[in-house]
């Protein structure tokens, strides 16, 4: 929770920071543009330079790297190798170099390509790959002649990667020998292959100059980039925090006092107007006040009044991101202190729902207020998180299905932090609320993407549940999310189509080892299920649903292979390409 | 997918972990992998499993011109037999072999031998136990492909089995193939430094 300060501190703060001339001028300049809605792309230069900053520091990083191998002969990757194991890396590597000298391959080992690599070992086989040439020659006592074979093993699709030659030596026992390369090759592609590790790497590559989350780069770290980040954590700290306490204390008095103007007014078009104007400009600041750079997309389905907004949640930020483009009603818990205080200041300029905590429990109250402001077309749209508010997790419970139960348009929200330049999530079991906010204010910037989406409406035939579903499915895909489950009532997803087909075949040829069928299916009598008639299977499954005991797909025994194709899908995209041939089979 | 089925319960992590002499963390990547590559499941027990397509999936594999060979091979060694399907512990043990031999903490999985074991696999296609000189030819084939024509590997084949086969008696067994691969370092051709 927060700590209310005194007004005391306040006064001091304000005082202090004005008399710092810069950070004053700046101050007021940047609520001019708040106030306007204007916006000088300042920010948005700014993340620019930051980012040229941040690829130079990973070209340092990169570099140093390099070196740090070169001595050490540390793999890149360090959470992989036990430490105990590095001694004997080293004499496996040197063993490396000799082999390579005693067997007298040409070549030496690219190095350069291993940096883009996870794992150095790895780049030493594949530079092994790409190197060992071999010729495939007969014996000198029965012919000269040399014959050359290549075989081209062009590996990866991508540009950084040479085309890799592979020759065949002939020399009696050492066919075997190359054998064993092509399994080294083979067993190295299962454990790993190309593009996980470079998707992967890219990851683990740029650091943005925040300890926090440098934890693995400490190592890599050398005394240019420790001048720079020093000179990052001076100016975060002695430039950028001073100015964005300011700006939000300046904005939280503007939302109080705005408020309260605005709730002078009686209730009508005017009021809604200002309250508009007030809303947009008081979150415009608050969010300048953590430099927020936020990009809107498709905004034609920007939320209007008589219906839901529902986003995933994410930081307890999102709120404030929202609401600089666009006016909603909150919902939540009253609580006391500061946020009691916000939220009184909020009602007095529009209406929005806020429930004791007793009421909470009660969810076809809080369903009844929420039908209540939906159908009334001059209140605003209800900003809603189904999955939870970092502030109390325990009220949205009641919402999962409450929200989608009503029966209004729902308005879904995609949202996606770029974490780059300062992580907005609040893991509350380790930070407190102070803790969290110094955080944010110290961070380089928060960067959000917002994806307005169409509209939705619940389907005649479909419940509350599989709506949410529907509508979370949506925003997951836009927002490049992983589609989690919101509702722990929600465990079977639906397996896709085309397996179903298959499964189908499968079914059918089992139906007719299993029964004598004929008689019970509706087609022609006398003739076993063929693997055509798919759609007529499910009439004939349909029609006599316990034939062979297998009521659904389900129930189909272990052997018959379902893929639940959404289990499958990890966070890390992988390419997925189907095998359009087989392995060349040698010809005979 | 619930949390529960992506990720490893630690009691099998750790039974792993002590049979196959593969530390904690490289089991954990190696399941990451595992299921990445697996697209079935069974539905009874929840378990993935890994099927000859899955590995075929494996772009690189494709290429390789040896890719299907040692994927019968991967399957062999792994003793699936009939059910033709791998689950982790045998994904496990068959990539355990290719584990440094640490001299200081042998194991069982990653001997010498065992590294020959799965290189002999991958030439014996009927478990014969044997390698005959056919079996040669076709390995050979399918790494020099059309380019080269078929008295050419004829002679190459002659000329290994004669080398290799001690006894002539036409066959290379096991013992005949480890001592021929002695003066081959199989430990380094063998291994990946980064499964510790």
């Amino acid at each position: 929770r927060m700590v209310p300060s005194p007004l005391a501190e306040h006064a001091i703060l304000l005082a202090s920071t004005f008399l710092f001339p810069p950070v004053a001028f700046v101050v007021v300049i940047v609520i001019l543009l708040a106030t306007l809605g204007k916006s000088l792309g300042l920010r948005e230069r700014y993340v620019a330079t930051l980012i040229y900053i941040f690829e130079w520091g990973a070209g340092q990083i990169k570099t140093t790297a390099k070196l740090k191998r070169k001595e050490s002969l540390m793999p890149l990757d360090v959470p992989i190798i036990d430490s105990d194991e590095e001694e004997e890396e080293e004499e496996e590597e040197v063993d490396e170099d000799e082999n390579e000298r005693r067997t007298a391959r040409s070549d030496g080992y690219e190095s350069s390509s291993g940096l883009s690599r996870r794992r150095r070992n790895s780049a030493n086989s594949v530079s092994s790959r790409a190197s060992s040439v071999c010729s495939l020659r007969r014996r000198h006592g029965s012919g000269n002649n040399i014959i050359m074979r290549d075989t081209q093993l062009i590996l990866d699709d991508e540009d950084d990667l040479p085309i890799e030659t592979m020759h065949v030596n002939s020399r009696g026992w050492a066919v075997i020998g190359d054998s064993v390369d092509f399994i080294k090759n083979g067993i190295e592609a299962i454990i790993e292959d190309e593009v996980t590790s470079r998707f992967e790497a890219e990851q683990l590559m740029t650091w943005n100059m925040l300890t926090r989350t440098s934890t693995r780069f400490f190592q890599f770290v050398n005394w240019k980039l420790t001048v720079l980040y020093m000179a990052g954590f001076v100016f975060r700290y002695a430039f950028l925090l001073p100015m964005r306490i300011t700006l939000f204390v300046i904005g939280l008095v503007f939302m109080l006092v705005s408020t309260a103007v605005v709730g002078i007014f009686p209730d009508g078009a005017l009021k809604k107007t200002l309250n508009h104007k007030a809303m947009l400009t008081c979150h415009r600041i608050l969010s300048r006040s953590i430099s927020a750079v936020v990009y809107f997309h498709d905004e034609q389905y920007k939320a209007s009044n008589c219906g839901i907004a529902v986003a995933n949640h994410t930081s307890p930020m999102d709120v404030m991101v929202l609401s600089t483009d666009n006016v909603y009603a909150l919902i939540g818990q009253s609580h006391g202190g500061l946020l009691g205080l916000m939220q009184r200041a909020l009602s007095r300029a529009s209406s929005h729902i806020w429930f004791e905590r007793s009421e909470a429990k009660d969810r076809l109250a809080v369903s009844n207020k929420l039908k209540d402001h939906v159908s009334d077309p001059e209140k605003l749209p209800i900003l809603i998180f189904p999955e939870g508010t970092c502030i109390n997790n325990t009220s949205v419970m009641m919402f999962k299905k409450g929200s989608f139960e009503i029966g209004s348009t729902i308005y879904p929200i995609a949202m996606k932090y770029d974490s780059r330049f300062g992580d907005p999530f609040w893991n509350s079991s380790e930070q407190s609320w102070g803790e969290y906010i110094l955080r944010m204010m110290t961070s380089w910037a928060i960067i959000c993407h917002v994806w307005y989406l169409p509209p939705m409406t619940k389907l005649e035939n479909e419940d509350a549940v599989d709506f949410a579903n529907r509508v979370k499915k949506v925003i997951a895909a836009r927002g490049g999310l992983v589609d989690l489950e919101w509702d722990g009532m929600l465990k079977r997803c639906k397996v896709p189509p085309k397996m179903v087909a298959k499964q189908q075949e499968k079914y059918a040829n089992r139906l007719s080892r299993y029964t004598s069928t004929c008689e019970h299916l509706t087609r022609t009598p006398g003739s076993a299920p063929t693997l055509n008639d798919e759609a007529e299977d499910d009439e004939g499954i349909a029609a006599s649903p316990t034939i062979s005991g297998y009521n659904s797909l389900e129930e189909l025994p272990e052997d018959v292979a379902i893929t639940d194709e959404e289990d499958n899908v990890p966070p890390v995209p992988r390419s997925r390409s189907r095998p359009v041939s087989r392995v060349v089979e040698a010809p005979n | 997918m619930g949390a529960s089925t992506s990720s490893l319960p630690a009691g099998e992590l750790d039974r792993i972990s002590i049979e196959s002499g593969l530390s904690k963390q490289s089991v954990l990547t190696l399941y990451k992998r595992f299921l990445q590559l697996s697209t079935h499941r069974e539905r009874d027990s929840g378990q993935y499993f890994l099927t000859k397509e899955d590995f075929l999936n494996i772009e690189e594999l494709r290429l390789n011109p040896l890719g299907v060979r040692i994927i019968d091979a991967f399957f062999a060694d792994a003793e699936v037999g009939e059910r033709e399907k791998v689950y982790f512990y045998d994904f496990v043990k068959v990539l355990s072999h290719f584990r440094p031999i640490n001299k200081n903490k042998p194991h069982l999985w990653n001997t010498r031998e065992a590294k020959l074991r799965f290189a002999f696999t991958m030439y014996d296609l009927n478990k014969s136990e044997t390698i005959t000189k056919d079996e040669f030819k076709n390995i050979l084939q399918m790494m020099i492909g059309a380019n080269v024509s078929d008295e050419q590997v004829n002679s190459i084949a002659d000329r290994t089995m004669r080398e290799a086969d001690k006894d002539n008696d036409g066959y290379i067994t096991f013992q005949e193939f480890c001592h021929a691969m002695e003066k081959t370092d199989i430990e380094q051709k063998m291994s990946f430094h980064f499964l510790a």
